[in-house]
Parts: C-alpha cells; structure tokens; sequence
C-alpha cells in the first residue's frame, strides 16, 4: 500500500516534470519562436492587418465594421447609413460582459436554426430592407436579387466581405446618395472585387471597408 | 464557375494534397515511432521528466502514464486558469470560475476543446498560449502514443510490451506537431493571421470611434489546433474569426491541416505492422465514409431546405462570404469526422440534415479519418469487429494482422464501443428529465432537443465543436460535459490498451504475413465440392439403434415443447443476455397488461414476447432433442457389469462400478467389458458396435498400438486380461453420453466473445430505449411501457440471440453423425481454423500397401520372362505386394494365374526377416525375390553372375519413390539376375485435387512418413502435399508441431499409438483414432470412432461450417433492424412530428399494427431460422473474397430486406382483422 502510494506520487511527479518542460517549448519557446519570425518577416499581417485612410487607421481590413448613422434620441437600433456600402447583418455579435474595462467585439454566430422564428423574422426583415434601401428612382431590386449574404449574419459576425452580387445592388443606391455616376461606382466595385483565389478557392468577394475608403477618397477627389 | 463546381475543385485539390503528403508523412511518423536513436533535445526533456525512454512498458505500465500525466494536465490547466488575474500577461482578465475552469481543463487536456467560455473576453496570452496551446501539442501527441501503442500490440508478437510512453510524447510532440506547427504558423500569418503579444489592440474605425480586439499568438495556436485536431479557438468564433482563419485558402490549408496526421497515420500503421495494404484498407474505409459524407452535406447545404434558408436563398446564416457554402460544408463535414471541433461556420444554422451529418460524424465515433492517433485506434477497434463477425462468415476463428480476435480482444473492444453512446444516451436524458437545463436551449423546439444531443455528442466523443445556441457556461452542463469528455476520452485509452497488451502478448504470424482477408488479396477458401464424407470409404454402416440425425423435421418442434417450456426458468435464461432481457421485457409487458386489463395491444404483445423467448428455447431444445436419442442408445449399452477382478492369482467379482485406477480384471468370450482399458494379456475380438455403429468385429490385443478396449463393448472370441485406465463414470462412453446429450457442451470461445458482443448491443439498445422517454417526453409524446419493451425487443439482436446455443449443439451434432467425438467445443473451433494439417502417408494419403507397377527386366531379359519369374515366385505370396505383382502380371501380360496346386513338387520359400526373400524351388528352377542386396548376395553365393545395370535399375526406381525387388533365378545356365519389380505407393485417388483445394483454403498439408527422404519427395509430389517430414519420429513430429504453432498457425493430426500421444496434445486438434491405445485417445481432443485418417478433412470443413452459421446468423439479425427503425420510429413520432411520416416506407396501416408486425416478425424468423441453424449454413468451394461476398448478399442484403416483406405481410393480415389497424 504504502510502496503504491510512493509509486504514485512519483509518477505524477515525472508526469508533473514532463508537463513542465514541454510547457516550455510548446508554450513559451514555439510562440515566441513563430513570434519573432512572424513579427521580422509579416510584421503588417501579425499585427492585424491595419487599414488607414487619410493617414489615420480605420480598422483591420479583416474585420468588418458597421456603417451606421448615429443613434438618435430614444432609438435602439441605429439605421444603416445609406451613403456607405453596407456589409453583412451581424446579429451573433455579442457584447463584452465579463471583463468590462474594455469594449472588445465579440465575435459570434446566432446559431439559429432554420425554422427558427427569430431567423425567419430577421431574414424576411432584412430581404425587405434591402429591397427598400437599394431600390432608387430608375432602379428597383427584385427580392430575387438579394443574394443571401445580404440578409444572413455570418459565423463570426465580422464578416468583412460581401457577395460582389450584393455590392452590385448597391450600386445604384450609392451613386444616387453621393452624386456619383452609377458607372463610376460600378467601376469601383469591380476594382476591388476579388475573384477565388487561384480560380477556385474560396468565392468571389468585395471587402466593405476598402470599397468605402476607395468611395470616400472618390468623394474627396471629386 | 458556379459555386458548386468551385466546392468541388476544392475538394479534389484538397485530396490531391493529402495524397501528396500522405506518404511521406506516414513512413516519417513510422520512422519515428520506431528509431532508436534519440535527438539531443529529446535527450534534454528525458532528463528534466527523470525517465528513462529506453524502458519498454506493459500496457498497464503505459496506461498509468497516460493518466498521471493527464491528470497532472487537468490540474495545471485548472490552476492556471483560476491564477489568472495574478499572473503576468493576462490583460487584466480575472479567475475563471471552478466549474468553468474545470470543464476547459478537462475540454483541452481530453482534446475536446469544447469552448463554454468567450476566448476573447475570458483568457489572457498566458492561459492562451502556456496552457491551452501547450494541450493542444500534449493531447495530441497523446493520442498518437496510445495509437501506436496499439499498432505495436499489432506488429510484436509474445510480448506484453508496447513502447515507452514518455518516449511516445516527447517524440510526438518534438519531431511530428512542432515542425509542422512553425511551418503552418508561418504560412497563416503570411496570409494574415495576427501572431503578436500586444494585448488588446484599439483603432479607429471608418466611421469615427474606435473598436478594440484581441491580439494574441493567434497563428502558432491556429496551427497545432488544426494539426492536433483539437479545434479550441483563440476566438469566440473559432475559424470563422477572420483573424483565425483570414482567406479562402487558409481555409483549405487548415482543412488539409486537420486531416493529415489522422490520414497519414494510416500508413504509419501499415508500415509498422508490415503491410502497406492494410493501411491502405483502413484508408480507403476512412476517406469512402469521409467523401460520402462531404458529397451528402454539399447537396444539402446547396439545397438550402428550411424556411429561414429558403427565404434567404442560400445556406449563407452562419458562414463566411469567402469561404462560402462549399467549402464550409468541406469543413463541417471534416471537423466533426476528425475529433476537432474546430468551425469555420455554424453548424447550428445548417440544413437540418446539415446538422445531422455533422452530429451523425461524431456518433460514429470519429474515424473517419478521426482525431491524431483516435481516429486510428478507433478504426482499429472497429476493424476487430468486423473482422470478427466477417471472419466467422468464411468460417475462420476471426484473425486480424495474424492475430486472433478472441474473447478478450472482443471484451475489450465491445467496451469500447459502449462507452460513448452509454455517456450521450445518459447524460442527455437526464438533461431532458431536468427542469432547469433545458433553459440553456436558444432554439426552441427539436432544434433545441439537438442543441443537448449535439453538446453531449461533442463532448463523450472529443469533438469540441456545438450547435452553440446552447449556453454552456453554467454549473450543470460544465460539469456533466466535462464528465462526459474525461470518460469519453480515457475509459476507451484504458479499453484499447488493454487491448494492445492483449494483442502484443499472443502470437502472431511475425511482421510482413498477413492472414485475414481484410485487405482483398486473392486468397481463397474453396473447399472440396462433394459432400463432406461421401468419397470416404469409411465402411460405416449404421447399427440397430443408433440414431443418425438426419435432417430436420418439424415433429421434432413439437416433441421438444416441453423441454421449451422448461427452459423458462430464468436461472437457465440468464445464461444468454439477450433471451434474457427479452424474457424480463414479456414479464414487465405482462404485469403491466394486468394492470390495464382491457388493452388488447398489450395482451396481443405479451403473448408474442413470450413466445419468442419460447422459439428460442424451442430451437436449443430441438438441437439437444438430438442428441439425447444418441445418449438413451449409448446408456443401453452401459448395463451394469460385473467385473472379474484379479487380486494375485484370485478372481474375485466385483461390481463394475468399484473399479479402481490400475485393476487388473479378466473377461472371456460374452462378457462385456467393465471399464475403459489397455489389455495387458492375450488377444481377442471384441464387437465395439455399441460405440463405433461398425458391426464388424475387431482385433484387440496386449501390446502395440491396438491394446486399448472400451468399457460396454462385448469380448467375442479368446480370454483378455484388462488393466482399468479409467475411473468408472469418467469412463469413454459416459463422456459420450454427456457430449451427445449436450450435458458438457461448454461454450466455445468464438461462442462467448460473440455473446458478448451481442451483450453490449443489447445493452446500446438497452440504454436507447430506457432514455427514450424523457425525449419523447420533450417531443409533446408519451411512450408507454408496453411500446418501450416491444421497440427494444425489436432492436436487439434476438435471431442470432436465440439460436447461437443451437447452432453451437448442432455444431457438435454433425461431428457426431460423422462418428467423430469432440473432447472440447474449442477443439471443433480450432479445426474451422487449422492452417497445417499432418497427414500419415500411410491409409492417409497412399492406399495402405505398395504395389507392384511395372517389370523392369535387366540387358539381355525379356520383360516377359521377368513376369513369369516374378508371377511363379509370389503364387505363395500372400501380402498385397505379393498379390499386386500376380495381378499385374495377368494384367499387363496375359499371364495366366496359376494355382498353387498345378505346381506339383513346388517349394515355397518363405519370407524371413533373415532372408529378406521368398520364392519357389520348381522344376529344376529356384526364383528369388526380394530386397536387392540379399538377391545380389544369394546370386553371388550361387556363383552366379549379377547383370552390370541391375544396380543402376533399382536406384532408379528408389529415386522416383518406389521400392525395387530383385528377381533372380537360378535354372540350367546359371543363377543370374532377371529383372526388378518396381513396387510403389499408390496414391489413393482424388486425393491431389484435396490438397489443392486445402491449399486454396490457406490451409498447409504436411505428410508424415517413415519412408527416407527421396521415397517421402516422390509421393509428396505425386500427391501434391506442401510439405513432407521424411524418417519422422515422434520427436520431429512434435518439434514440426511446434515450430508451425510458434508461428501462429494452429495444426490438426491424427493419430493413433502410444508415441503419437504427445504430438496429439501438443496439437490444437489431435484426431486419436479410436483403434488407438487410450494414451493416444486421452492425448487426443477428438476421437474418431471410425479410425479413418482422412477423416480430419472433413473435420476441418464442419468446424468450418460451424463458424459460417454464426456469422451468417448474427449479420442477418443486425441487418433485420433497419426495417424495424423505418417500422417503429413513425409509429412512435410521427404524432408529433408528421414529417418522420416520411419513414413509413412500408405504409404500414396503423402505429399499434406497426408495432406488432414488428413483434410478430421478430419471434416468427426465429422458427424459421431453426432449421438452417442446424442443418448449417451451405457451404461451397470458393474464395474467401466470393464466400464472404455471397454471405453478405444472402444474410446481410437478405437480412436488409426480408423483414421489410415479413413486417408488410403480417401488417396486411393484422389488418384485416376488425378492430385493429
């Protein structure tokens, strides 16, 4: 009994030991390691892949932003400002609850199923606001238009990209709001569509924050 | 390119890499599981743990590393955890709460990584990176260890020992995941994953403000989280975070990331148990399951079916725009087939059937490929399983990579396969019953239901991913899915271990041999086309009331009713688990139709579960009905004698029943002999027909190998002194009368293990029902008792429940109509499953005698005269030799045969062992014949002259195996040598097609001979034996016994002398022939009453049989259950859910009729089942690839689809009958 318990203790001291030392290099070693390389070699990937317009940084251009007019008094939900490509719905974000001195994004899903009620709503409200908000005077959107990246929330809800069919339909829209030709816009869209990589990796995509950074130096040119 | 054509690129391309990396990652991860050397850094970290890595471990050894060194895990994991807020690099983040700490210490250290908690708002860089990244290498490399651990079990053969664990670690984790981790860390930060240690980062954002996010070593976790398959995310969002997972192709990488190891190990696995092939099978088994399960999800999530989805237009809620529905589905399919978890989109908002697929990769039990080293032992252990049940369909002693799967290695993989559903049956249940965890649900609804399966599905399997609507985070799914996921992740390790230790301690066949068909090598099993026995000329003429078996009849049904009501004893019952459960279910149906008196249904399914328990009985005791006709014979026979005793020179009698171990007794023409015996004194014929059937009277004598006698046959002729080898009730024929009657029938071992395979799907089964209710409960639908007892009659596997003791009867039955009596069932099992038969050359494989073939006349002869000569000299002869050389000269010459008498004056020479020959003095002439020196000599003493060739002529024909003998003469001109006769061993017909088809069966034919070396190479090679063991002693034969049992190959001989008894228990099946001494029938595990060599042959093929019937039975029962799920399943839920309508296939009338179609089909097959069950499954000379793929069609396609007609036609009858349906 007593010669058990010593073996025991001393195996768990070996598994204490082994623990230990490959904390060491898996844990303190390899991430400084791959660190130090990362931060010589890709240090503007490493470190967010930061984004700046006017000289000024606006964000990462792998996370997605909301383009929202200010709230207003007594309102809850702020309204999208329509000058802006507008990105994905991002309802699965959640709000930093545990450690509250910071403001950090909480990246998330809804993880509403199909037939879920809350999804169906937010679905159908969506399709219609697209619809409503993108359809101008000599353009309407057709519901069947709508490609389902506009109306979905996507796994992380900091989708930065959307489908270059929904940044198609706001074509019109933005153009009108801003006084710019619809081809002018067009042709922005088109410049910052990505294609699949290699032709079939992936799908075709606009990501939002480029495409308004491309919009308001546009705008500040003309 | 439209999305799906792009979806499926990606997959090919991903396939391509895989292959690509396949290769040369398999032979590298051998290499270093099997090197000796050790790196220096290696050396190092040896030092720090204070282990030697030189140590070879037992498995229990191995086992108690594994769980130090987890346990040690958990609790640094959980400490860190709870120390957060003290340590350095936590950015302010507090404690984790103890039930949350508890469930990511255990989620990381199982390699779950199960998240209940946000990453990016609850762990600081230092839990991130020196606690949960450092799991992800560790638990991995776990996992690998116990995998290889496994495979060595495998590939060593007598030993215990399966590697060093520390060593396994280290190894894995320095030299397989931290180079490929550096490589792939890079190449993700290359295309944007964030790798920093900066902490939260602030900036602007387009709109004014500012966000903050995490920074983090984002990338290096990234990289052995997919490579470890452990899937825990730095983010919430895990690889759907952009900075996780930032473009298309880090998608595929990480994708191709999470498969590799798992596949490549596969050809780990192949190399080091020395067949490529077999990794190759596993491999082809994991990618066909992997690939069937992509195409699936993709044509569901293209679909997009669903409301929200539909409205949408497209499976877009909950993926990413850049990965799209294609390769999230690749995604989806691959984590949840891998024990990863990790997830670049939302499973909770997949297709239902999305959904499904992935709940469904889980429950399977992730090997397809599985988790790094789960994945593989996994496979493994389902490969035991089916190559259990697939080998007794070709009728072998299942074997895998050489190594039998016996009772031990089917326990311990049957607990294995227990474990998790037990944990997510249980564990989900009991969170259905209770009130409050159902408040964690976010869907409502069936949804909400998957959202627990899902999480306990995830957690008992190590997966990891969820259907996240489920809040997690509070005190009982913390704690009760860590529960699941420590018991779901080490009670397997301790299962597969024990397996290991099992596996490595038996023999094997050595490295480089494979045995089973398990990889589809051409390997046959064709086995002679005639019926066993009918080219035997076994002389065996059944006596006056001995009763012959006989096919089955259905009279016998009734007369066995009796005995069947009997055997409704529970204490009887228990002893088969699944007609036991059946029988507790009829006794719970019934007192509950007592209860409700005036429920028809239940009254209706009471009386069929019974009478399915009493089908049941009814065929064992139709199958021992048999017997016990044979046992009244044999008792007839076994009056009670009066024994002779001699005590000096006294006789004194006594009765038969007192003697003792060493008395001597006396019997004389009429007495019947008291007891089993050598005789000691004098020879008498003695009339055995009470045992043997064989009417025939036969010699018995002291001495030699013919002295045994056997208590209850009768002495004929002369006067015999016996000496009593055998205790009275021990006797030969009371062990006969317990053999046939089924009184000793002892389980055999393929027997038991299949019992308890059969016991542990009962007990899934079991615990299917039981946890049914509380989700039926949810569901809005109440279960009543008597539908739960009938849904789990149904599911379990009864058919082959209620005629595995019958088929095993039936097994011995058959031996015995071939007058063979097997000491043991094991013995029966072994001869389905010898790979080396000796065979004596001698009544075997040549005719007992030589015979004369040819005259071989010497220069200056003719063949003519040397016939004469040689006619003349053998007149006298009366052995075979001698009548074969007058036959053949008639033959082939015309000679007439003349008689004795017509030679008047005539001499005859008799042969003496002095002589060495015989012949005639006639008319002047003296004829010799003989062995060629003594001739040469006789001639040379006659003066005479010895032809130059006849030296060469009689070493030819000794060269081609036969026997020369001189014929010599000595007339008017002389003595002089005429002429040889070539005298040879006659293969007895048919038998070179035999040894073909055995050698097709993978079974090798040794002959045994006394004959020298190059008569023994002649007649193998005319006979067509594999091999010859020329001059044997009994020595070589037992050296030659063990030498092919060191080798893993069971061998079957016959024989018959006192020196053939070692050899006879040395082997696994020792056929003693019962005109044998009692050493060589005690020797023996089976004795053949009619003393025919060749009889062991067709022993080989009933063993054979006997193994086919049970696997054939058992694959047909588990096939019988897919029509009872669409049966039952809509009669149950279609209520409430009208969409499983759907499932009624069968468009049975009524949920009630459905139900008891299903009842009445399930007792009504059994009795139809009973007369293949003894007759045996036909059995055909044919390849093991066709035999097993005939089977299949006939009892597993046939199993699929007769109890679809069976269900419909009794539903049809059912509802005409007014009031029902």
């Amino acid at each position: 009994m007593n010669n058990s318990v010593t073996n025991t203790v001393r195996l768990l001291g070996a598994g204490l030991r082994a623990l230990l030392v490959l904390t060491l290099v898996t844990g303190v070693i390899y991430p400084l390691v791959v660190t130090g390389i990362a931060q010589g070699l890709f240090s503007d990937q490493a470190n967010g892949s930061e984004i700046k317009a006017d000289g000024k940084v606006v964000g990462s251009s792998l996370i997605g932003q909301s383009y929202n007019l200010p709230l207003k008094k007594g309102q809850e939900t702020p309204e999208p400002d329509l000058k802006w490509f507008q990105g994905r719905p991002q309802n699965g974000l959640g709000t930093n609850s545990v450690n509250t001195q910071y403001k950090l994004i909480l990246s998330g899903a809804t993880n509403r199923s199909a037939d879920n009620k809350n999804l169906i709503d937010w679905v159908t409200a969506a399709k219609a606001a697209v619809v409503k908000d993108n359809s101008v005077t000599g353009y309407t959107v057709k519901p069947s238009e709508v490609p389902a990246d506009a109306v979905t929330s996507s796994g992380s809800g900091l989708d930065p990209d959307i489908s270059p069919q929904y940044a198609d339909i706001q074509v019109h829209r933005i153009a009108e709001k801003n006084g710019l030709s619809v081809a002018q816009v067009q042709k922005l869209v088109e410049d910052h569509t990505e294609s699949r990589t290699l032709g079939f990796i992936g799908e075709p995509r606009v990501n939002v924050l480029e495409l308004n950074i491309a919009l308001k130096e546009l705008l500040a040119k003309s | 390119m439209g999305p799906v054509l792009a979806g499926v690129l990606q997959l090919l391309a991903l396939i391509g890499a895989l292959a690509l990396a396949y290769i040369p990652l398999g032979n590298y991860m051998a290499k270093v599981y099997s090197s000796d050397k050790h790196l220096r850094v290696e050396k190092w970290i040896y030092k720090g743990i204070g282990a030697n890595p030189n140590t070879e471990m037992r498995w229990t050894a191995y086992l108690r590393g594994v769980l130090a060194f987890s346990v040690v895990s958990v609790l640094f994991l959980y400490l860190l955890q709870r120390l957060q807020g003290h340590l350095p690099g936590s950015l302010g983040f507090k404690a984790i709460d103890p039930d949350q700490a508890f469930n990511t210490a255990v989620s990381f250290v199982t390699n779950t990584n199960w998240q209940s908690y946000y990453g990016e708002q609850a762990m600081g860089h230092v839990v991130q990176t020196a606690g949960l990244a450092v799991q992800n290498f560790v638990s991995a490399a776990v996992g690998i260890a116990v995998a290889v651990a496994l495979v060595r079990g495998f590939a060593r053969s007598r030993t215990g020992e399966l590697g060093n664990f520390w060593s396994d670690l280290v190894r894995g984790v320095v030299r397989i995941l931290l180079p490929l981790s550096v490589v792939a860390a890079i190449v993700l930060v290359a295309c944007g994953a964030i790798q920093n240690f900066s902490g939260i980062h602030e900036v602007g954002q387009f709109m004014g403000g500012s966000q903050q996010w995490n920074g983090g070593a984002v990338a290096s976790q990234e990289a052995i989280k997919e490579i470890g398959t452990n899937g825990g995310g730095y983010f919430n969002a895990n690889s759907a975070h952009p900075f996780e997972n930032p473009t298309p192709f880090t998608n595929l990488f990480e994708i191709f990331l999470l498969l590799v190891i798992p596949f490549a190990l596969t050809r780990t696995f192949g190399i080091m148990v020395g067949s490529i092939k077999q990794g190759y099978a596993i491999l082809a088994t994991m990618g066909t399951i992997w690939l069937g399960f992509i195409a699936l999800m993709m044509w569901t999530e293209f679909a997009h079916h669903g409301p929200a989805l539909q409205i949408a237009g497209g499976a877009m809620e909950g993926k990413e725009t850049r990965i799209g529905v294609g390769a999230s589905s690749i995604f989806a399919v691959s984590t949840t087939l891998t024990s990863t978890g990790a997830v670049d989109s939302f499973h909770s908002s997949y297709t239902g059937l999305g959904g499904g697929i992935t709940m469904l990769g889980m429950q399977l039990g992730e090997i397809a490929p599985g988790g790094t080293g789960s994945g593989l032992y996994g496979m493994l252990v389902m490969a035991v399983i089916a190559v259990f049940i697939a080998g007794l369909m070709v009728g072998r002693t299942p074997e895998y990579l050489g190594k039998k799967i016996g009772t031990r290695e089917i326990k311990f993989a049957a607990c294995y396969i227990l474990i998790t559903p037990a944990l997510v049956l249980i564990l989900a249940a009991a969170a259905m019953a209770l009130p409050t965890p159902g408040n964690s649900m976010t869907n409502s609804g069936a949804h909400g239901f998957s959202e627990i399966l899902y999480a306990y599905t995830s957690a008992a399997n190590n997966n990891g991913s969820a259907f996240a609507g489920l809040n997690a985070d509070t005190q009982w799914f913390n704690s009760t899915l860590g529960l699941a996921m420590v018991l779901g992740r080490f009670l397997p390790m301790v299962f597969v271990l024990a397996l290991a230790g099992s596996l490595g301690g038996a023999a094997g066949r050595g490295a480089g041999v494979m045995t089973t068909r398990t990889e589809s090598e051409e390997m046959s099993t064709g086995t002679p086309t005639r019926a066993p026995h009918s080219d035997v000329p076994t002389g065996h003429k059944p006596a006056e009331g001995r009763v012959g078996a006989g096919l089955f009849d259905p009279k016998q049904l009734l007369k066995s009713l009796p005995d069947a009501f009997r055997k409704l004893d529970p204490r009887v019952l228990v002893k088969s688990p699944v007609m036991f459960v059946v029988w507790i279910g009829s006794v719970l149906t019934t007192v509950f139709s007592f209860k409700d008196p005036g429920d028809w249904f239940g009254w209706t399914i009471s009386a069929w579960l019974w009478l399915t328990v009493l089908f049941a009985n009814l065929a064992e005791a139709v199958a021992e009905g048999r017997g016990k006709a044979q046992a009244d014979t044999l008792r007839k026979a076994k009056t009670d004698t009066v024994a002779r005793r001699l005590v000096g020179d006294r006789e004194e009698q006594v009765p038969g029943t007192e003697l003792k171990i060493g008395d001597l007794v006396v019997c004389e023409a009429g007495d019947i002999i008291p007891g089993d015996g050598d005789v000691v004194e004098g020879v008498a014929s003695v009339d055995e027909s009470a045992i043997t059937g064989e009417s025939a009277p036969v010699i018995r004598e002291s001495g030699g190998d013919r002295s045994a006698v056997t208590g209850g046959t009768k002495v004929l002729s002369d006067r015999i002194v016996i000496k009593i080898t055998t205790k009275p009730g021990e006797t030969f024929i009371d062990r006969m009368i317990n053999l046939v009657e089924g009184a000793a029938r002892q389980k055999t071992p393929n027997e038991i293990a299949l019992n308890i395979l059969l016991a542990s799907l009962t007990i899934v089964f079991l615990l299917a029902v039981a946890t049914l209710p509380p989700f039926a409960d949810y569901a809005g639908t109440h279960l009543t008792m008597v539908v739960l007892v009938a849904l789990l009659v149904c599911l379990i596997p009864t058919t082959i429940g209620a005629l595995l003791s019958a088929i095993g009867i039936a097994g011995m039955d058959r031996l015995v109509q071939r007058n063979v009596l097997a000491m043991s069932g094991r013995a029966v099992e072994a001869a389905g499953d010898v790979s080396t038969l000796l065979l004596d050359k001698t009544g075997t494989i040549t005719l007992g005698n030589r015979q004369a073939s040819e005259f071989v006349p010497v220069r200056g002869t003719t063949e003519a005269e040397l016939a004469d000569a040689a006619q003349l000299s053998s007149l006298a002869d009366e052995t075979p030799e001698g009548r074969s050389i007058v036959v053949l000269a008639k033959e082939k010459y015309g000679l007439r045969e003349r008689h004795q008498g017509e030679l008047a004056g005539a001499e005859w020479i008799a042969f003496t062992a002095q002589t060495r020959m015989s012949g005639v003095d006639v008319d002047g002439r003296k004829i010799r014949k003989g062995a060629a020196g003594s001739v040469v000599a006789w001639v040379t003493e006659q003066s005479g002259e010895v032809s130059e060739d006849a030296g060469a002529l009689t070493d030819r024909i000794s060269e081609a195996g036969g026997t020369p003998l001189l014929v010599a003469v000595e007339d008017a001109e002389g003595a002089r040598v005429l002429g040889v006769i070539h005298l040879k061993d006659v293969v007895k017909e048919g038998m070179r097609e035999r040894f073909d088809e055995l050698r097709r069966m993978g079974i090798k034919t040794v002959m045994i001979t006394g004959d020298n070396p190059l008569t023994a190479k002649a007649i193998a090679e005319e006979a067509g034996v594999d091999d010859f063991l020329a001059e044997a002693t009994p020595e070589d034969k037992m050296a030659l016994i063990k030498r092919e049992q060191a080798g893993g190959k069971l061998v079957a001989m016959t024989g018959d002398g006192t020196n053939d008894a070692p050899a006879l228990a040395q082997a696994d099946v020792g056929v003693a022939m019962n005109t044998g001494t009692s050493a060589a029938k005690e020797a023996g595990n089976m004795v053949d009453l009619d003393s025919n060599p060749t009889k062991l042959i067709e022993i080989v093929e009933i063993g054979k049989q006997l193994l086919i019937t049970r696997g054939a039975l058992t694959t047909f029962s588990i096939a019988n259950d897919v029509a009872k799920y669409f049966a039952i399943i809509p009669a149950l839920f279609a209520a409430v859910y009208p969409g499983l309508d759907k499932l009624n296939i069968m468009n049975l009338s009524s949920p009630d009729s459905a139900i008891l179609s299903a009842v009445i089909f399930n007792a009504l097959i059994i009795i139809a089942l009973v007369p293949l069950s003894l007759k045996g499954v036909q059995y055909r000379p044919v390849s093991a690839d066709k035999m097993l793929r005939r089977n299949l069609t006939i009892y597993g396609i046939g199993g699929l689809i007769a109890p679809f007609v069976g269900i419909k036609l009794i539903d049809l009858l059912i509802s005409l009958i007014p009031g029902i349906g």
